[in-house]
Parts: C-alpha cells; sequence; structure tokens
C-alpha cells in the first residue's frame, strides 16, 4: 500500500450522519452529523484567527504602507514592530525613513539620538542622520553625525560636506579667494562640484554700498542689485518731485505750498528709495544662494 | 479506540486554534464600528490592514469603505484609485452604480467636470428612477461646473421630484445672462473709460467712488501744474500717480468682477440645492 493510500483522508456526508475514513483499510470514524459539522467549521477558524497585529504581520503591513507612501500611517506601524520588538535595526531604519519623508525630520532626529546617543554610527544611520540634519537646516548636528559615521569613506564624507556648504549658503559672503573649502579638492560628485564652480561667479552685492550709490543718485543702488524697472522709477518719482518743489520755491519763496508738498514727497521717496536699495540687494544675495540651494537639495535628497 | 482519540485530539487542536486574537475579522469588526461612528481617519487603516491580510481574497464592500475614508479625509487620488478596484471587485449591479456615483463626486469635488461626465455617461441608458434622478442631479452639477447653464437647468429640472420644484428651477434657469454677470472684461473696460466705474459696475460702490477721487485728484493736479508751469512739468510729476491709479484701478475692477461672478453662481448653485433638497 502506498503512503498515499495510506494516509489519504476522505470525508463523506451523509443526510443523518459524517464520515471520515483515513486510508483504506487503516481507520474511519463515522460521527454524528453535528460533531462533525463542527469539526469542519473549526477547520478554516485556524487560518483566520491568526493575529495580524503581531510583530511579522505588522512588520508586513508597514512594508505596504511604504510602498504605497502612507508614510504617517507606516510610521505608527513601524513603532508597533519596535514596541514588539525594540531592539529591531531595520525596523528603525525604516522608521526614521518614514518621519523623513512625511515632512518630520526633526523628530526622526530625536529618535536616532534616543537610540544612538553616543558612539558611532552605521553606514546606513549615518546616511539617515545626514539627510534629516540637512533637511532641518541643523548644520552643527551634522558635522557631528559626520564625524560619528562609521560606514562612510573619506571621499563621500568630502561630497557631503561640500553638499551642506552649498546649501548653508554662507559662501556668499566669502569673497574670493577665501571661497576655496578644504573639503571641495576632495569631492568627486560632479554635480556638487559643478554648482561649487557655479558660486564662483556669483558677484555678492554689498547692501552699504547699494545705499551709497542710492544716496549720490536715486534709483542707482537698485539698478546695482539688477532692479532696473525699481531703479528708474525710483529716480522718476525723487527727481520730479524735487524738481517741482524747487520750482514752487524759486518762484514763491519759502511760503510756497507746492514747494513744500513737492518737498514732502521728495525726502519721503528719497528715504523709501534708500531702505529699498539696501532690501534689494539682500534680496538678490539671497536669490542667488537660494538658486543654488535648490539644486543641491536635488542632487543630495535624491539619494 | 486509537482512532477515536486520533479524532479527539484533532478536535481539541482546532478548538484551542480558534482562540481570541486581533484577527482580520475582529479587525474588520472593529473598523466597522469606527466606521458606523463616523471616525473614517481610525477606520482607514483599521479597513487597508484587513483589505492587505485577506488576499488574495477581495472584500467589494472593504476596498469601497477604504475609498470612503479618503474621500472622507480629502485624499482624492486615493479615493478613486479604490472606488476602480471596488467597482471592479463588485457583483452587484446597483451597487456598482453607487460607486460610479461617488468617482464622479470625486472628480466633481476636484473640478475635473469633463472626468466626472464621462463616468456619468458610462452609465446604462435605462435606470430605475432613483439612480435616474441621481444621474441627472450629478449631470446638472457637472454641467454647472463645465458653465454651460441652459445644460445645467435642464437636467436639475428633471432630478426634482415635483411640479412646484421643477417650476422653481425653471425660473431660476429662465435667464442664463445672469450667471455671466459682472462680466470682468465689461468692468475693466468701463474702468478704462470712466475710472471707478468698472468697480460700481461689480458692486463694490466704495472702492469705485475710491478711484474715481483718486484719479480725478492726479487729473485735476496734472492741469494745475498745466497751467502754473508747463505740460512737461504736469508729464513728469503727476502722470506717474495718475498712471498707477489707474492701471491698478482697471485691473482692480476686473478682480472684483471675477469674484463677484463666482458669489452670484454660488448664491443660484445653493438655492437650487436647497429646492432639490426640500423635495426629499
Amino acid at each position: 500500500m502506498t503512503l498515499l493510500k495510506r494516509f489519504a483522508i476522505r470525508i463523506r456526508l451523509g443526510r443523518n450522519y459524517a464520515s471520515i475514513q483515513l486510508g483504506r483499510n487503516y481507520a474511519s470514524l463515522q460521527l454524528g452529523r453535528n460533531y462533525a459539522s463542527l469539526l469542519l467549521l473549526l477547520l478554516p477558524g485556524q487560518v483566520m484567527s491568526q493575529n495580524i497585529y503581531d510583530g511579522p504581520h505588522s512588520r508586513e503591513f508597514a512594508q505596504y504602507l511604504m510602498q504605497t507612501h502612507q508614510f504617517q500611517l507606516a510610521n505608527a506601524e513601524w513603532e508597533r514592530v519596535l514596541f514588539l520588538n525594540p531592539g529591531d535595526t531595520l525596523a528603525r531604519l525604516n522608521q526614521l525613513k518614514s518621519f523623513r519623508f512625511s515632512q518630520k525630520p526633526a523628530e526622526g532626529w530625536q529618535k536616532l539620538n534616543r537610540w544612538y546617543p553616543v558612539g558611532s554610527l552605521s553606514r546606513p544611520f549615518s546616511l539617515e542622520g545626514i539627510q534629516l540634519t540637512l533637511i532641518q537646516g541643523d548644520y552643527t548636528s551634522f558635522h557631528s553625525v559626520l564625524e560619528r559615521s562609521a560606514g562612510l569613506t573619506s571621499t563621500e564624507k568630502s561630497n557631503y560636506q561640500l553638499g551642506s556648504w552649498l546649501l548653508e549658503g554662507n559662501w556668499i559672503n566669502r569673497p574670493g579667494k577665501n571661497r576655496e573649502p578644504s573639503f571641495a579638492i576632495a569631492a568627486t560628485d560632479a554635480r556638487l562640484l559643478d554648482l561649487y564652480t557655479k558660486t564662483k561667479n556669483v558677484h555678492r552685492k554689498s547692501p552699504a554700498a547699494s545705499v551709497a550709490l542710492s544716496a549720490v543718485v536715486p534709483g542707482l543702488g537698485k539698478i546695482y542689485s539688477h532692479d532696473w524697472k525699481d531703479g528708474l522709477l525710483s529716480l522718476l518719482f525723487v527727481a520730479t518731485n524735487t524738481w517741482q518743489s524747487y520750482r514752487g520755491f524759486s518762484k514763491n519763496g519759502i511760503s510756497s505750498v507746492t514747494g513744500w508738498i513737492f518737498g514732502s514727497l521728495a525726502i519721503g521717496f528719497y528715504s523709501a528709495n534708500l531702505f529699498g536699495s539696501w532690501k534689494s540687494a539682500n534680496i538678490y544675495n539671497t536669490k542667488q544662494v537660494d538658486l543654488i540651494r535648490h539644486e543641491t537639495e536635488g542632487v543630495l535628497f535624491t539619494r | 479506540m486509537k482512532q477515536k482519540v486520533f479524532f479527539l485530539l484533532v478536535s481539541l487542536i482546532s478548538l484551542s486554534a480558534y482562540s481570541p486574537a486581533q484577527t482580520v475579522g475582529e479587525t474588520r469588526a472593529f473598523a466597522d464600528s469606527l466606521y458606523t461612528a463616523g471616525h473614517l481617519d481610525e477606520a482607514l487603516p483599521a479597513y487597508q490592514r484587513t483589505a492587505f491580510f485577506i488576499r488574495p481574497a477581495v472584500d467589494a464592500e472593504v476596498l469601497n469603505r477604504i475609498a470612503d475614508c479618503f474621500y472622507s479625509g480629502g485624499d482624492l487620488e486615493k479615493a478613486l484609485e479604490f472606488y476602480d478596484h471596488s467597482y471592479f471587485a463588485q457583483t452587484n449591479d446597483s451597487i456598482k452604480k453607487e460607486v460610479l456615483f461617488r468617482k464622479s463626486a470625486c472628480y466633481l469635488r476636484s473640478h475635473n467636470y469633463n472626468f466626472a461626465l464621462m463616468e456619468l455617461l458610462s452609465l446604462e441608458d435605462s435606470l430605475s428612477p432613483g439612480f435616474e434622478r441621481k444621474r441627472n442631479f450629478y449631470l446638472g452639477m457637472t454641467w454647472f461646473g463645465l458653465e454651460d447653464f441652459s445644460k445645467a437647468g435642464s437636467y436639475f429640472e428633471k432630478a426634482a421630484e415635483d411640479s412646484v420644484s421643477r417650476q422653481k428651477i425653471k425660473a431660476i434657469f429662465a435667464d442664463t445672462r445672469h450667471f455671466y454677470r459682472p462680466n470682468p472684461k465689461l468692468a475693466s473696460w468701463l474702468s478704462i473709460i470712466l475710472p471707478g466705474a468698472g468697480q460700481i459696475y461689480s458692486g463694490e460702490i466704495w472702492s469705485g467712488i475710491n478711484s474715481l477721487l483718486l484719479t480725478g485728484f492726479f487729473v485735476g493736479l496734472g492741469f494745475y501744474i498745466v497751467t502754473v508751469t508747463s505740460p512737461v512739468d504736469a508729464l513728469f510729476t503727476a502722470l506717474p500717480w495718475f498712471q498707477r491709479y489707474y492701471q491698478g484701478g482697471f485691473q482692480r475692477a476686473a478682480d472684483f468682477a471675477k469674484n463677484k461672478r463666482t458669489e452670484n453662481r454660488s448664491k443660484i448653485f445653493n438655492e437650487v440645492l436647497a429646492v432639490i433638497a426640500s423635495t426629499k
């Protein structure tokens, strides 16, 4: 007799009975209808009674939520996984990612520090820590992560240092040759190096120089900051009101109403022109930094 | 005897396996209770968990409720995705039609009127009276969104249950010209010809008077300067001020007219809704 025939189970349901036959000649049992039905009913129950909130199921579901970009729900799920198994490093890493993707880098950073307050960080956690700190603009913490990272090569560190230097934007305040950090030499990322080269060609506009120019010729400071339209308008307004004021005073003397009205308007426009020139230089500088920053974010944060 | 013990053992194991745990069924029941209580944002993860762990089986009602949760939370893209899944998993024709209406609602809410139209026109021609009225109502909203007000009016009329409501709706849509008033282009031109006129036409009386007075002042100032000094002086002194307020005036007139028109249409739409709701 083959194994198959010996252990085959045959279930027969009759009108008033149910019988289960095990093997051909081996064993059989005839059961009452109710008992057999109950037995058969319980078998699927075994499948449906799985606890879908346990560790393995929660992990599986969390991964599904990550794949479908539901990061806030995924975060809660990873929290459950970690509650059930606090030492699960993969779950920790995924939770940090879920914080980052759901726009909560500060919370992710806090978690990372709670898990690893001191000591070296492995490569995946270093990379995640770098992303979290750079997204927040916390460059002090970024440097501390870099120091603690054990799994990054020196070239990679140089690339990230260059990236953070570009993001920080202080390069615009360092003229000419001072704008050459040491890690730029060791960096190898072509896109970052290209952005670094671009920064060398950006000329900072001095707010003080802009104000000084506008003090001499109204609107010239704005033109210096590449705001041509506003500069010409300022010149026009100040000049025309000043001219009218002069005309009024020269015709009717100090008691001229027109002279005083246009004179006040001219002083007002002149003061506004000085303030506007200072602002336009700062706006220009900020725009240059933002352009480089946006491109750097595109390089660093898609990794 | 041995066989009886064997089968008794099997029974006991099965019974013990059917012990209390957070099973799929319990999760589903929990989700249903949250859904019924209106806590859709909390029901969503429970339903998603249920749908995930019953794979490869598919529960059309669960998919539908997931879609409802997303719709309630404002995630219309996800809602549409799950309404689609639900539609193809449904076997009941009536529920399938309901799903199509919900999809249309998603499109209407996201102002994708053409897609809403596609969904509504995909319904079969002969529907039960309830579904027919619902379709007419949705088509009315869609054509209203597409700014074809005469079509919108005719569908809203068909959606009304009694003749009194139909008459009221007919009266609302009798003259569709008021849906296009005030006209932003006309407002703009009026303010170009006479500063402030466009704002007054749009119903912003004080803004119109303000614009008129300001631009009038600078015109007067310009003439005064011409008589006192010279036209060149007026050109350089009063003209920049006049230009600034004049240009701003007719641009604002067009904006006012656009906002007013949107407001008027909303009021008319609410009137129509009130009429239709009063028949239920």
